[in-house]
């Protein structure tokens, strides 16, 4: 009898718990704005992911891209609230002496937390315990550092991803570890085999080949490692480059072959590169995150910045900066802090012309 | 093989002919791929929805650039190209006149090609907006998603993606109808369209309502009506046969000979089903960024002289060519 009644009560919950989709009984809620109260779109986690091994499983930078902009294209409306999902477009280089770069959709926004655009919905969870969040942007992929003591939350680097392919694990560019400043500063790319005449010397020229393509330009310092005949590492000054994936440089000796080994630029010798900081290949937190906004200083390209924004509609302060800044104070140019070359509308917010339809491009 | 290439290259054993035909085939097959992954690729930012243009030619709307672009068919260069006042989603030609379904304006502009294509001098003509709205007003039309056309009896129709209906008009821009006529085969959340004109049929591409908070559980799925709005037919995207479940469906076109193509944006991959049974046939081509993979395809079309298929190649900015309509042959 006890054993009935008890299964009396349990049950109707559990049925109702499983009618309703109640989170608790499904792990984490769909985030906002997928699940928003009072917006109504109700999207379940099988729009994403599929149980048991389905084939919508968000795995992988570009895969969870390809799912992002399946809906995010502008053709697609939302059957129970007839809203249309914005259309955007990935902030990507295609074409430019930096490389063919992506930043993947989750190097800003997390799936599972996303805050309205006004800045008004935050989460209390993964901000800061002293300060509070404000209103700012709020991008799953901050976190906060234990080792640190400012309280401060920090932005996670984006992830980078080489739209030419040329990625040595798991698709992401080889160079995400340090992200802007290593992948046109620090490149490094390993020259051809022995069989493939990857190091050629004749008359005094070498002729580097690459297994991709390298990225170098004419008077570039580089360094060569590795290769099997010795006597062609070393550093030195790149000639002329006579496709994308050869390069060459003077170098005295007798006529030789040989191969395998690394070519890389080099941040230190390389006095247009920025110097990493620091230069932890292992160091996914990016140091340089936000643009104070609430008490700017000068030149403060290396503080822990403020993470959170007083008034996120007044020009400079909206969470676009912030998002912009996570690179862009970083770059050799079109720094927020006013620092670097390029610079312009120091007192605007990023999105007032460059806007996420266009790739934040134009 | 990391992709599912239109040329199989299975375990079987091949004669000296076979194996000479196959080598041949692929030869041109990687041909095509190199001209289509090296082509003009860099001149575009977001290719979105493609169309037959004038013979010769395909047309690609590009929704970051504001274009739409004509590649030459052989080569994938470009031809022209026409700066749209907007962001242009949807695109398609017949008879001397461009149909551009514009997201902002929402309107479909329609405009008469004046010039030599395959060549300089090409200039767009503003004729009228569909549904005879005034130049330079906002259109009736809210996401015009994609456009085809039967060129036979001139009818244009457009998917409204945020309506969840099909506009029917001539040529003229006169509105004749709306798919589907009644309530039955109801569109949830329509991407494309395609119309096969030999079957007298519209196919449109439709996400569904996957989720199922406030009814059933609806699927992704491609709805077939007769050019009247009556609901035919649909093929499922939760169908049983688990290799055939589909779940983002993009942009379709039939070959003429029973077979529907359909761009499955999610899984990069090309799906091909039986008209008759609605069973899937073939699928071309995996998810990935090499040569002859997909990420985010969003349209495709089959050039109906050559047979060969092209995608538009979202997220990777090209065109991707499968000749032969894709291997079927």
């Amino acid at each position: 009898m006890k054993q009935n009644s008890v299964i009396s009560w349990i049950l109707p919950i559990v049925m109702v718990a499983l009618f309703t989709r109640a989170p608790l009984a499904f792990g984490q809620a769909t985030p906002p704005p997928y699940n928003t109260p009072g917006r109504n779109l109700k999207m379940a986690c099988t729009y994403c992911h599929k149980m048991h091994g389905g084939d919508v499983v968000a795995e992988g930078d570009t895969v969870v891209e390809a799912l992002c902009m399946s809906c995010h294209n502008g053709s697609y409306t939302d059957p129970v609230t007839g809203k249309t999902a914005v259309q955007v477009a990935t902030h990507e280089n295609s074409r430019t002496i930096y490389g063919t770069w992506r930043i993947s959709c989750l190097g800003c926004h997390s799936p599972h937390y996303n805050a309205k655009a006004d800045g008004s919905e935050t989460d209390s969870t993964r901000c800061n315990t002293t300060t509070g969040c404000g209103n700012w942007m709020m991008v799953g992929n901050v976190v906060r550092e234990a080792s640190t003591t400012d309280g401060l939350a920090r932005i996670r680097r984006p992830v980078i991803i080489d739209t030419l392919g040329n990625n040595k694990s798991g698709g992401r560019n080889p160079y995400t570890d340090d992200v802007m400043d290593g992948y046109y500063c620090s490149n490094t790319v390993t020259i051809d085999t022995p069989a493939n005449s990857g190091a050629v010397r004749a008359s005094n020229v070498v002729t580097i080949k690459t297994i991709y393509s390298h990225r170098f330009s004419v008077g570039q310092t580089i360094g060569i490692g590795g290769i099997a005949d010795s006597s062609f590492n070393g550093k030195y000054t790149i000639t002329s480059i006579p496709t994308a994936k050869t390069f060459t440089y003077s170098q005295t000796g007798p006529n030789a072959t040989s191969g395998n080994g690394i070519s890389s630029s080099g941040v230190v010798n390389d006095p247009n590169c920025y110097q990493p900081d620091p230069p932890n290949a292992n160091d996914q937190i990016r140091k340089v995150a936000f643009y104070d906004n609430n008490t700017p200083t000068t030149a403060a390209v290396n503080q822990w910045a403020q993470p959170y924004i007083a008034d996120p509609t007044t020009p400079g302060q909206k969470w676009y900066n912030g998002a912009c800044n996570v690179c862009h104070t970083r770059t050799t140019h079109n720094r927020r802090d006013n620092s670097g070359g390029d610079r312009h509308n120091t007192d605007k917010a990023c999105d007032s012309c460059h806007l996420h339809s266009n790739g934040w491009i134009k | 093989m990391r992709q599912q290439s239109p040329i199989e290259l299975s375990s079987k054993v091949f004669s000296r002919q076979q194996l000479s035909r196959e080598l041949c085939v692929a030869f041109w097959f990687l041909l095509l791929l190199t001209v289509a992954t090296l082509g003009k690729a860099q001149t575009m930012d977001s290719p979105m929805r493609i169309a037959a243009g004038p013979p010769g030619e395909i047309l690609v709307s590009d929704s970051v650039q504001d274009k739409v672009i004509a590649l030459d068919t052989s080569t994938l260069a470009e031809d022209w190209s026409f700066d749209v006042q907007g962001t242009p989603m949807a695109v398609a030609y017949a008879s001397n006149l461009v149909f551009i379904g514009n997201a902002t304006t929402h309107n479909v502009e329609v405009y008469r090609l004046q010039g030599t294509p395959n060549g300089p001098g090409v200039t767009l003509n503003f004729v009228c907006n569909l549904g005879l709205t005034a130049p330079g007003t906002t259109g009736t039309i809210r996401i015009p998603s994609d456009i085809d056309i039967d060129k036979d009896s001139g009818l244009v129709f457009v998917v409204d993606s945020g309506e969840r209906k099909v506009k029917v008009f001539d040529k003229a821009g006169n509105t004749v109808s709306e798919l589907p006529s009644s309530t039955d085969g109801p569109l949830l959340s329509p991407t494309a369209i395609t119309v096969d004109t030999t079957r007298q049929e519209v196919l449109v591409s439709d996400y569904g309502d996957p989720n199922g908070w406030f009814k059933a559980n609806v699927p992704a799925r491609i709805m077939i009506y007769s050019y009247s709005g009556t609901f035919l037919a649909k093929i499922d995207g939760g169908a049983s046969d688990t290799n055939a479940q589909f779940d983002r469906p993009q942009g379709l076109d039939t070959d003429g000979q029973g077979h529907i193509f359909m761009a499955e944006s999610l899984k990069g991959q090309i799906f091909v089903f039986d008209r008759a049974t609605g069973a899937l046939v073939k699928k071309l081509s995996s998810f990935g960024n090499q040569p002859g993979q997909l990420e985010l395809p969003l349209d495709l079309v089959i050039d109906k002289k050559t047979g060969n298929l092209f995608v538009t190649n979202n997220m990777l900015k090209r065109i991707e060519v499968f000749p032969a309509a894709g291997g079927l042959q």
